[in-house]
């Protein structure tokens, strides 16, 4: 209240004193907050005045502020000690890029990154970059979670065309690039030479096509038959994702995820080629209790010497099973060619959050790490990088030069493919019981696919555009 | 301020802790996802009012009925299993004999054990073909092993064993805590009427155990509507929607299909499903006046 009297003089009281002694305060701190941002000079200018009156006048004069700013960036473990890998790179980023950026590197377990991604953002503040899969970016895209890179890759020019065929067209989406693979995850066929050999196979081919890959899968059943060996041609997850099972098949005999109509083309000539070639692995090369399994066993059975071809896994099987499994004959194998020679690619991206304050920080970040950090990056976590310069000179480090294994499996990045779409996980969780119907002989292939498609095409294809559900 | 005013002031600020708690993690998320049952929302972009139709659409769902009788099934061979064993677990407890201790702390072991560790473990005592725990036992005795998670026959009965394993260690706790609360005259006023063992067990102890059966059941019958993670790990529903339990539906909905509002939906129907039996179950063993 005021404390103003009759004759108009102010007097104080106790109130108004402390209120006068807040303001006053607030001033002081906030003058020493402006001081204490950025750099302050204390300039003592010297007017022209007559000699007789000197004059010395301080003037604070402002000097623009380089002010650290700090990036959040949330990334999946590869290894079991990821700052270990990423604190090098974030030094190196600061001294040779911009000592102002700071990066912090949130650790987010894989399980549930959609949930937190999508609280994030529901709460506004989405994280400035994270690590995307090509899988998962279409779906963001459509929902304007994600910013266009389109900008920032012209005024950088950066060269698109360093990137293999693969990682190149898992950037953009309707036109527009919204993130930069770092990280190149494409799958590899395996086979056991000493199984391949025991089989009467020449253990220095693998098959290249399908024709052959029946000619030699039954070769190898033949020899477990003989009691040459014990393996089995194949292998089959009955509960394993169409990832593994699926998309070689489906890719290499021609098949599109959706028609030039949008369509589901799960349902497709291809699809159904790929659904035989899936129950002829099944139910002659494979161990008929492969149908329960739900695919975790798959790598550990590769390396027990259980079977002996291995249709589709990522590079990281060459590590473990040298470590595990010391002492196996293997290689890895051609990729087969039905009408495509085609092998899953699998890729890790770097994008911006429309939802970031610090874009171009951002852009700075995400750049070096699919540029001058990325070879780096890549070798600590042994996965490739997906740009043709830095395969250049990812093959002569020692630690990839000295592993035979490795080398043959990068002549096979070219054939490693992506497949994007918004709602592409939605597909996957529609497909897997379609495809474990026909293969338990619930449905046939035909009835099973085109279940399959109307659901998709039902549910998920149309309902970015007008759902009235969901 | 009033001494009484004093006390009801003080009173109000201890459980003003536990009000919030309640109405920030429970309240407010329950009301927040009715109103999102309402919406078209992926989580991420604008929502749209869509009234009633996430409801409507359930009907011709076929996935959700699929998931429904999954469920339903799990949960007709789960709870009375759970509740059986656990009684027979909690009696055997109950007689004091030696190693019962030992014996207490086993059945335990199950439920303090993440659901992440068990269905590593059950993964591989179904395996099926040479390398699988329970195959092996059956060859032993001369029985032909089973692809147990590769058949939409003994896919989902799989899973309630493991449902069964890691809970009844728990009600039997509960089940001990009622025995040993029944008055010992009882029992022995029975003896000296000349009741057998089980005459007593029958007529004496088991109706004086209503209370506890009643509340086991309840307990066992909402767990069972919620069966999620062992599902999740070792089948994700298959093969075929045979082990596809309601849970797992709105798990991949709302989190792989991001139709939050649709799983809102399913996640009301499960929340009245698990409402209606709980009713049926207390009318049905409420203790006779």
């Amino acid at each position: 209240m005021s404390s103003e009297r009759g004759n108009g003089r102010q007097t104080i009281t106790r109130r108004r004193l402390l209120k006068g002694s807040a303001i006053a305060g607030l001033g002081v701190v906030g003058l020493a907050a402006i001081a204490g941002c950025g750099e302050t000079q204390i300039v003592e200018v010297i007017k022209e005045v007559p000699v007789e009156v000197i004059k010395i006048e301080t003037v604070i004069v402002e000097k623009p502020a380089v002010q650290k700013v700090t990036i959040l960036d949330w990334v999946h473990p590869l290894s079991a000690e990821d700052m270990a890998v990423f604190q090098p790179l974030i030094d190196r980023f600061n001294r040779d890029v911009n000592p102002n950026i700071e990066i912090r590197i949130d650790i987010v377990p894989w399980s549930n990154r959609i949930q937190k991604t999508m609280g994030a953002v529901a709460a506004g503040a989405p994280p400035d970059t994270a690590y995307v899969n090509v899988d998962e970016f279409t779906t963001y895209v459509v929902q304007d979670v994600l910013e266009p890179l389109d900008e920032f890759v012209k005024k950088d020019n950066v060269d698109l065309d360093d990137w293999l065929p693969g990682p190149r067209s898992g950037m953009d989406w309707e036109g527009k690039i919204y993130e930069l693979p770092h990280l190149f995850a494409f799958r590899v066929a395996y086979y056991n030479k000493t199984i391949w050999e025991k089989s009467g196979l020449d253990p220095a081919k693998s098959p290249t096509t399908w024709k052959e890959h029946t000619e030699m899968l039954t070769a190898i059943m033949a020899g477990k038959e003989s009691g040459a060996h014990d393996a089995y041609g194949g292998v089959y997850a009955g509960l394993g994702g169409p990832v593994s099972y699926w998309n070689p098949y489906f890719y290499q005999a021609g098949g599109s995820l959706l028609t030039e109509d949008g369509k589901s083309g799960y349902n497709s000539e291809a699809g159904l080629a790929a659904a035989d070639k899936i129950l002829e692995v099944v139910e002659n090369f494979s161990d008929p209790a492969g149908k329960g399994s739900n695919g975790n066993d798959t790598r550990s059975g590769f390396g027990q010497e259980r079977f002996a071809y291995h249709i589709n896994d990522e590079l990281s099987l060459i590590r473990l099973i040298e470590k595990d499994y010391a002492g196996i004959n293997f290689d890895v194998a051609e990729t087969m060619t039905g009408k495509v020679k085609w092998t899953h690619g699998g890729l890790g991206c770097k994008c911006i959050f429309a939802g970031s304050k610090l874009k171009d920080a951002t852009w700075e970040w995400i750049q070096f790490m699919a540029g001058e950090g990325n070879l780096e990056y890549n070798i600590a976590f042994g996965f490739v990088p997906p740009r043709k310069s830095n395969i250049a000179k990812y093959v002569i480090d020692p630690d990839v030069a000295a592993n035979p294994v490795k080398i043959r499996a990068l002549k096979e990045a070219e054939f490693g493919r992506v497949e994007k779409a918004p709602g592409l996980w939605d597909m996957w969780d529609v497909l897997k019981p379609a495809m474990q119907a026909f293969v338990i002989g619930e449905k046939t292939p035909k009835e099973a696919l085109d279940e399959a498609a109307d659901k998709i095409d039902k549910d998920i294809v149309g309902r970015y555009r007008g759902a009235t559900t969901g | 301020m009033r001494r009484s005013q004093r006390r009801a002031l003080t009173g109000y600020l201890f459980v003003l802790p536990a009000v919030l708690l309640f109405l920030m993690f429970l309240a407010i998320p329950l009301l927040y996802s009715a109103g999102i049952s309402l919406f078209r929302w992926t989580g991420m972009s604008e929502a749209t009012f869509v009234g009633l139709s996430n409801y409507s659409r359930l009907l011709t769902d076929r996935v959700f009925w699929l998931s429904m009788k999954a469920t339903a099934v799990y949960a007709v061979m789960v709870i009375p299993a759970t509740t059986a064993a656990a009684l027979l677990a909690a009696i055997f407890v109950n007689q004091g004999l030696r190693g019962t201790n030992v014996f207490r702390s086993l059945i335990f072991i199950p439920v303090i054990t993440s659901s992440v560790v068990i269905a590593v473990v059950w993964n591989f005592i179904y395996q099926g073909g040479e390398v699988g725990l329970l195959n092996a036992i059956l060859r032993l005795v001369g029985l032909p092993g089973h692809i147990w998670m590769g058949d939409m026959l003994t896919a989902l009965p799989a899973i309630a064993v493991i449902g069964v394993w890691s809970r009844f260690g728990w009600f039997s706790v509960l089940f001990l805590a009622g025995l040993q609360d029944i008055p010992v005259e009882q029992r022995e006023a029975a003896e000296i009427d000349g009741a057998s063992e089980w005459q007593a067990f029958w007529h004496v102890t088991l109706p004086l155990l209503r209370p506890t059966i009643a509340l086991v059941m309840v307990l066992a019958a909402i767990q069972s509507f919620q069966v999620f993670d062992v599902v999740f790990i070792m089948t994700e529903g298959g093969p075929y929607y045979s082990t596809h339990v309601l849970g797992y539906y709105i798990w991949t909905e709302a989190f792989r299909g991001l139709r939050m509002g649709y799983a809102s939906a399913m996640s009301y129907v499960l929340f009245g499903s698990i409402m209606i039996i709980t009713f049926i179950q207390l009318r049905i063993l409420r203790p006779a006046t």
